[in-house]
């Protein structure tokens, strides 16, 4: 019987090698294409490429991009993708950041509403909101586009954030079970002691909610690092406002600007990989504490 | 036949000891004789059974989806029956609101606000007058060119400024209309429309509210007549408990005061009714919350008492039950000792202010510990049940007290909420307690208003439109009824390109879906059961390999893998000098294969996702279960078909219906594995992987920019994605109920 078990053990543990490795391969060999040094996309072929070199991270660190968002006038003449990429990643950073805190913002207050407060239109708000959902998100980008040209705000990055942010009330159903868990009696006490209903809120419900306002936090900042549909057709060709995501598309979106931007591709998708990921594992701790944990337990 | 044989007892106990009782042991026990039945033979069975149950489930799955159809048609029907209805009832409410309501009141349907300046709300009163003004001044100016203009929308065409042939004189031109701008121009239009309409029932809601306030006193007569008529019952009660001795007295005392008790009862349980009565008419739902808290809590009282003794049906056992409850229960007697000693230090019927809160929390800490218990104590105390003492003027004084409660709940009431009306102040601060969901909302509802749902009712508006890359701009757009529809579904001659993608990408829309989500379901579950089994070790290490390729974001590592599909890739690469293929597999350009590697690269995305979530559900399984089963012998694959598999489906069974639905959406995977490959020519537009959402994207950024195509299309998305949720739900809801799985 033992060494039935120990031979099903090995035999299991075959198999989760092999299974992380074919899982894990597309990543590494990204990673090390990054570093390649050989030249155009001859590397593209082998797993671990002849020579390494950090040209490929170098190049990604210009400010000449810089000139062009400042000023606000697209790029003109022959552009070099890898000179913007310093200013993608600055764009990108700037509307995660608003992105979040703004939205984070929305998902409290709706969540909070649905979960504690009791009002005439919750259900049918409820209902609405599911239903809502169930439009595909960029069904309404063609009209995003022409409002915001209408208003001004043609393919540029507030009238970004503002598509980000637009439905971000939608998406309270994680912070509303989150908040239903906390015991309304320590609502009553706080009513009978005098308090308002907005006092409770700010008071009493917001410290104890840290862990969920964190996970919401984190699940919005990392939101416009990886949405490309949006992103490009709001920005449409204006380069210099572009996010990391549009723009390391375009960098091989067409087969003859392959051979030059190959490896400086991979090194752009590392550089935008190893943060989003880091923070994908701390948010992954934050929710399952926020799920777990709770004002009461049982 | 039974078979006796003779076990020697301390065999049998040596064997138990040792090892399990096993079947022979009980069999000979039970001294039946039982015959084990093939091990092939329950296979077989459990597979038919299996079968079976599974044909069933598929029947009633596709009998489902019928019924939805036609449950379709009549919810329609319904809705509109009910809107109807809604809507005569609200003008005959607001009309018979014309005849009751007073000068004030009928002034302000036609000059908005005229009642709140007169109840002395002038800020309100202000508000709803220029609201009145600005709406009549917008609609002449603008408002009704708006909408005539939506009938087009866009009425001037573009005329560039040149020579007129007629006349051969030089023209300006004509700045012509821009279609999305008088559809937008006028879809805003119909919302402010609607928002006046609101506005002004307010307006409505408000007089008569105002009205009820001011003349406050004309609605209160039916209560103090009950307060009057229960008054009169304690008395006549009183005046029985104490007349003879105290054994004939108490017997007296219980049997007559059982006919009173009805009365009493019967009178507390219309006055309690009428009470609520009161409170709806009165609207006590916006009142001051302490107010409506103190409401609610003598009402409780009442309710408690009725709600739990009523089951009885027997108002004889409900007093018997009081008064056991009283005698023999030590947390009644607590609580009527604790009330009695707060009643002699604070002064219970004082209204003060801060006393009335001291008295509040006493009285929530002790009711609200015992419950039911002191409720129950509450009603004895304040009917004096429990003193056999009682004076003449301590009986009065309770009685009175109660009563003076219920009275001077009505004033406290009509002073402070019904002699005046709600100043502008007293909704501001509302704001922030009673009515805070709706500053709470403000922001979130504002945000998707704006940016969700007028977009997505403009792309709905331009299915019916003729709006496309050659319409936009300067040229108009009409509207054009169904056509794009008809077009989109069954289109004919030169259009049949279209119907028939449509028909192929739908198929193949709904095979994806089925074999994304099941797929990576059972991988995930395998890998998740693997790496939880007993005795691997690093179990921690093994799952955090599998998240860092989730961690990665879905663009680049899918990217990625575009590249290494690709027709010169290094995979094909690898297998063409390995296995010294003449032409590289076309993993992504040709259909068929695609088809195939598309699904495994999903896989490769969505096995992390399913893995995390289905071990932490394992973990949770009981082990007892698997010890109870291993113990009867089950090997593991029986344990995983009879424990595991169940109670997973169980408990993740909403969690699948969204995958399924989210898979229909899938746009990422497909998109940036084969968005770049060339579309095929019997297609319109579209690749061979293509789902229908990709399709929509093509169309809308491919030549043509066809916008209208692609809101028929997305329309079309959501309707399938509604119907089959809705069916999904009402199937999986039915099965939760059962707790077949323990």
């Amino acid at each position: 019987m033992r060494a039935r078990k120990i031979i099903a053990n090995l035999f299991i543990y075959l198999i989760l090698i092999v299974m992380s490795i074919i899982w894990l391969l597309p990543i590494v060999w990204l990673i090390l294409q990054s570093f390649s040094g050989e030249p155009g996309y001859n590397s593209i072929y082998r797993l671990v490429p002849l020579t390494f070199s950090f040209d490929n991270y170098k190049a990604l660190f210009s400010t000449v991009g810089f000139n062009h968002l400042f000023s606000g006038n697209a790029p003109t003449g022959s552009i070099s993708y890898s000179d913007y990429y310093a200013v993608w990643f600055f764009n990108t950073l700037v509307v995660s950041l608003v992105t979040s805190l703004v939205s984070t913002i929305l998902v409290l207050c709706t969540s909070y509403a649905f979960s504690r407060l009791r009002f005439k239109a919750r259900q049918p708000m409820m209902k609405f909101i599911l239903v809502l959902g169930m439009f595909p998100g960029f069904l309404s980008m063609i009209i995003l586009y022409q409002i915001l040209a209408l208003v001004g705000l043609k393919q540029s990055l507030f009238g970004l954030i503002l598509c980000y942010v637009g439905g971000a009330g939608m998406g309270y159903f994680i912070s509303k079970g989150f908040f239903d868990t906390i015991s309304r009696s320590i609502d009553e006490a706080a009513m009978i002691d005098g308090a308002s209903r907005f006092q409770i809120f700010y008071m009493i419900i917001m410290p104890l909610a840290k862990p969920i306002i964190v996970y919401t936090i984190l699940t919005a900042f990392m939101g416009p690092w990886g949405d490309y549909i949006l992103s490009s057709y709001i920005l449409g060709d204006a380069m210099q406002h572009y996010t990391v995501s549009v723009g390391l598309y375009k960098m091989i979106a067409q087969q003859q600007d392959m051979a030059l931007y190959w490896k400086q591709f991979a090194a752009g998708s590392v550089l935008v990989a190893v943060p989003i990921s880091i923070l994908f594992i701390i948010m992954q701790k934050f929710y399952v504490s926020g799920v777990t944990g709770g004002a009461v337990k049982g | 036949m039974k078979k006796k044989t003779k076990i020697n007892e301390k065999e049998l106990l040596l064997k138990e000891e040792g090892g399990h009782l096993n079947f022979a042991n009980v069999s000979a026990l039970a001294n039946v004789d039982v015959q084990p039945v093939g091990k092939f033979k329950t296979f077989l069975l459990g597979l038919l059974n299996t079968l079976l149950k599974s044909l069933i489930w598929l029947g009633a799955f596709l009998l489902d989806i019928l019924k939805a159809f036609a449950n379709i048609f009549v919810s329609l029907y319904k809705g509109i029956v009910f809107l109807i209805k809604r809507f005569v009832s609200f003008f005959k409410k607001h009309i018979r609101h014309f005849y009751e309501v007073d000068r004030n009141g009928k002034t302000s349907y036609f000059i908005m606000g005229f009642s709140s300046i007169k109840s002395g709300q002038i800020v309100n009163g202000i508000f709803y007058m220029l609201v009145q003004v600005g709406f009549i001044l917008f609609m002449v100016f603008f408002g009704w060119v708006n909408l005539w203009k939506l009938t087009g929308p866009g009425l001037i065409p573009f005329t560039p400024p040149g020579v007129d042939e007629e006349t051969g004189l030089y023209t300006a031109g004509v700045e012509g209309d821009s279609s999305i701008k008088c559809l937008l121009y006028g879809l805003l239009t119909v919302i402010l429309i609607f928002v006046f309409i609101y506005l002004y029932i307010r307006n409505l809601n408000t007089a008569s509210h105002n009205d009820k306030i001011v003349h406050g006193p004309k609605y209160v007569d039916a209560y103090e007549d009950q307060i009057n008529f229960i008054e009169k019952i304690n008395e006549n009660i009183y005046l029985i408990s104490n007349k003879g001795d105290e054994k004939a007295k108490r017997i007296r005392f219980l049997s007559k005061r059982k006919r009173y008790k009805v009365l009493l009862e019967n009178g507390y349980e219309t006055l309690s009714a009428r009470f609520i009565n009161y409170l709806s008419l009165k609207k006590l739902v916006n009142a001051p919350h302490e107010v409506l808290d103190e409401a609610k809590f003598n009402l409780n009282k009442f309710h408690q008492i009725y709600d739990r003794y009523n089951v009885f049906n027997d108002v004889n056992k409900a007093i018997n039950h009081l008064l056991f409850a009283y005698e023999n229960s030590e947390l009644v007697l607590d609580a009527i000792y604790a009330r009695d000693e707060l009643s002699k230090r604070n002064n219970l019927s004082s209204i003060d202010e801060k006393k009335r809160i001291k008295k509040k929390e006493a009285i929530t800490r002790i009711v609200g510990a015992l419950n039911v218990e002191g409720h129950i104590a509450e009603t004895i105390f304040d009917l004096g049940l429990h003193n056999k003492k009682i004076t003449k003027e301590a009986h009065q004084k309770k009685y009175d007290r109660l009563v003076l409660n219920s009275k001077a709940f009505n004033e406290r009431y009509a002073n402070k909420y019904y002699g005046q009306t709600s100043t502008f102040k007293k909704q501001t601060q509302a704001l922030f307690n009673e009515n805070f969901a709706t500053t709470v909302l403000f922001l979130p509802v504002t945000f998707a208003t704006i940016l969700v749902i007028i977009p997505l009712a403009f792309t709905i508006f331009v299915a019916f439109t003729n709006f496309n890359g050659a319409n936009s701009g300067l040229n108009l757009f009409k509207w054009v009824g169904f056509d794009n529809f008809i077009t989109l579904f069954a289109g004919k001659g030169a259009n049949e390109m279209m119907s028939r993608t449509i028909w192929t990408l739908l198929s193949w829309t709904l095979i994806w879906a089925f074999f994304a989500t099941f797929l990576n379901y059972v991988l995930g579950m395998i890998l998740a059961l693997l790496i939880n089994r007993k005795g691997i070790k690093l179990k921690k290490l093994w799952r955090t390999i599998f998240v860092v390729t989730i961690a990665v974001p879905q663009f680049v590592s899918l990217l990625a893998m575009s590249k290494i599909l690709g027709d010169y890739g290094p995979l094909n690469e690898f297998l063409m000098t390995t296995f010294n293929l003449a032409k590289p597999i076309k993993f992504l350009s040709d259909g068929n294969i695609a088809k195939f590697t598309v699904i495994i690269v999903n896989c490769w995305v969505g096995v992390p996702y399913t893995m995390l979530i289905t071990s932490g559900i394992l973990m949770n399984i009981p082990e007892d279960l698997y010890e109870s089963a291993r113990i009867d012998g089950a090997g593991p694959f029986t344990q995983f078909i009879k424990i595991t598999l169940p109670y997973m489906l169980f408990v993740t069974g909403p969690y699948l219906i969204t995958q399924f639905i989210g898979n229909i959406n899938n746009f990422n995977v497909i998109f940036f594995l084969t968005g770049s490959q060339p579309n095929k020519l019997y297609l319109y537009n579209a690749n061979d992987t293509d789902l229908l959402i990709t399709w929509l994207y093509k169309i809308t950024t491919g030549s043509g920019n066809q916008y209208n195509v692609a809101s028929t299309l997305g329309i079309f998305i959501f309707a399938i994605s509604a119907f089959l949720s809705l069916i999904m739900y009402a199937r999986i809801g039915s099965v939760q109920k059962e707790e077949d799985f323990q």
